[in-house]
């Protein structure tokens, strides 16, 4: 086991090209046993496709990913993901959705009743057990996406927008459960997101990711409390934050940002 | 009340009434009367063609002297054999080479242009080569009848196979799934509404299937009788017999469909 004070993950200089398109460029990042690291970044900047990378579903060209010290070339069974379409088979009602990975792992049945119960409560699904994923609102199946990541009790919880096909009233409520749900049983939780406000509310720290190809354009620590109540967002260390990280990603591109711009796209002589 | 939220519900309550029209009684309603028309139809002018068209009644009277001590059930029994066996043939078949061609792209390139030649040949113009190789007995009709009804199960079920989408992939990856419990989990569940909607056209195209395979090939079965009315000029037994098959044809259908709504009530409870 690895001292508990390193990081649960660590992205050590992370290089992705899609034949001769650059997607990711030297990311390095961390993620601590108990942290929330958001990455924000615009649609299409590449941070789905790292959090993808982290997951095990694509591989890197160049470049480490580490989770408790082991190198991810395939989906870990410590690691969870929440997806932006929500993944839902429509031909298992919500219950045996939420049962999907235990039911893979052949735990035994009563175990699987008891820890899919418990986390359908903890997502507010009482009742909805025998509907289909068509019967429910997309707030409703999101938590059932939840839930099927939270029922494995993962080391690493991956978010790829999850909220970002909701209605907003209903992501708003979302992300204060998933805030309270987290404060519960804290763990390692890498959460993507387009959303400025979402990256800060969420993160302990925020990752702006950035650029052709993308890269880590600034890391901001996200001192608010916890538990993060809905005062939070009115607060002036709240709004402070939102602006700087608008800034990352919207202001004028440093010295380093416009040199970078050329090597967008590499020349096809350079690669086989 | 805003003239949107008025357009609305007017819209809301057109849809309810629609969606009533497939409520049993006015369908059932529907179906009896087009019967009705179509008898009328044939009733009016089943004797203005001369003696190879007799009027409904005539032909309903022909069926029940058939039925009664004619030729006509013996004749069944023989051709639902062939009928089952081959429609069972098809299916197995069908299913198994489909998720071949899908599934495994160096089998798909070595036999699927097969496919699509064996579609497009009318199976009439192969009955003389399957006599010489395989003569006439019950096992070339039912290859007669199986080239004939496979396709639809077989083309459906590889492209069902060939669409699933990579959201599905992606979540049993991420969960950990095996090969075997991906097929088991996202395959069979994702693939058999297509394979439904083939087996479903099969059923029809089996009872042809049938009686093609026992015209060409030594006959035998409804076909015989079939065959005789023809030659005998006996238009009546002939439209008997196949009012008889479209009969049976219509309710083997309609079982299929009863069939694939149990199947699939994960897609037809939210209107049924």
């Amino acid at each position: 086991m690895p001292p508990s004070d390193d990081p649960r993950l660590v992205v050590d200089n992370a290089s992705l090209h899609y034949g001769a398109l650059d997607v990711l460029a030297d990311v390095s990042l961390t993620v601590q046993s108990r942290e929330i690291v958001s990455i924000v970044g615009p649609s299409g900047c590449g941070k789905t496709t790292l959090l993808r990378c982290v997951g095990g579903l694509n591989q890197l060209n160049g470049g480490e990913i580490r989770i408790d010290g082991q190198r991810v070339e395939k989906p870990l069974p410590m690691v969870s993901m929440v997806f932006q379409h929500f993944g839902l088979f429509p031909w298992r009602n919500m219950w045996s959705n939420i049962a999907y990975g235990l039911m893979l792992r052949r735990t035994p049945k009563a175990e699987i009743a008891r820890r899919v119960d418990a986390a359908i409560e903890m997502v507010g699904l009482k009742g909805f057990e025998k509907s289909y994923p068509h019967q429910l609102s997309g707030g409703m199946q999101q938590r059932a996406g939840l839930a099927r990541a939270l029922v494995m009790e993962p080391k690493l919880l991956l978010m790829d927008e999850p909220f970002s096909a909701i209605d907003a009233q209903t992501r708003e409520q979302l992300q204060f459960e998933l805030l309270r749900i987290w404060d519960r049983r804290p763990t390692a939780m890498m959460f993507v997101t387009h959303s400025i406000d979402e990256a800060v509310l969420m993160g302990d720290r925020v990752v702006v990711l950035a650029g052709r190809p993308a890269h880590v354009r600034a890391l901001r620590r996200v001192d608010l409390p916890r538990p993060r109540e809905r005062s939070v967002v009115t607060s002036p260390e709240f709004l402070n934050l939102r602006e700087q990280v608008w800034h990352d990603l919207f202001g004028q591109p440093t010295d380093g940002e416009t040199a970078s711009r050329g090597r967008g796209v590499r020349s096809a002589a350079g690669r086989k | 009340m805003t003239a949107v939220a008025a357009a609305s519900a007017s819209l809301s309550r057109r849809l309810a009434r629609l969606r009533s029209v497939h409520a049993g009684p006015i369908r059932l309603a529907c179906y009896a009367t087009s019967l009705v028309l179509l008898f009328a139809a044939w009733q009016a002018f089943g004797d203005s063609f001369g003696v190879l068209f007799v009027p409904f009644t005539a032909t309903v009277r022909a069926l029940w002297a058939m039925l009664d001590r004619g030729p006509l059930l013996g004749a069944l029994w023989v051709s639902g054999e062939l009928y089952l066996v081959s429609l069972a043939l098809s299916i197995v078949i069908g299913i198994a080479i489909g998720l071949a061609l899908a599934r495994f792209r160096l089998i798909a390139a070595a036999f699927e242009p097969y496919v699509f030649i064996l579609y497009a040949t009318p199976t009439i113009s192969l009955v003389p080569f399957i006599s010489v190789i395989c003569g006439f007995g019950f096992w070339p009709k039912v290859l007669v009848s199986v080239l004939i009804s496979i396709f639809p199960i077989l083309i459906g079920v590889m492209e069902g196979a060939r669409s699933i989408p990579n959201q599905h992939l992606d979540v049993a990856a991420m969960f950990g799934s095996s090969e075997g419990q991906l097929w088991r989990d996202v395959v069979v569940p994702y693939v058999t509404p297509h394979a439904m909607t083939g087996i479903k056209q099969s059923i029809a195209l089996a009872m042809a299937g049938t009686l093609v395979g026992e015209f060409f090939l030594n006959p035998d079965g409804l076909a015989a009788v079939l065959l005789e009315g023809t030659t005998t000029l006996d238009s009546a037994s002939v439209l008997a017999v196949t009012l008889f098959v479209a009969a049976i044809a219509v309710l083997l259908v309609s079982v299929g469909e009863l069939i694939e709504r149990r199947l699939l009530r994960w897609r037809h409870s939210a209107i049924g």
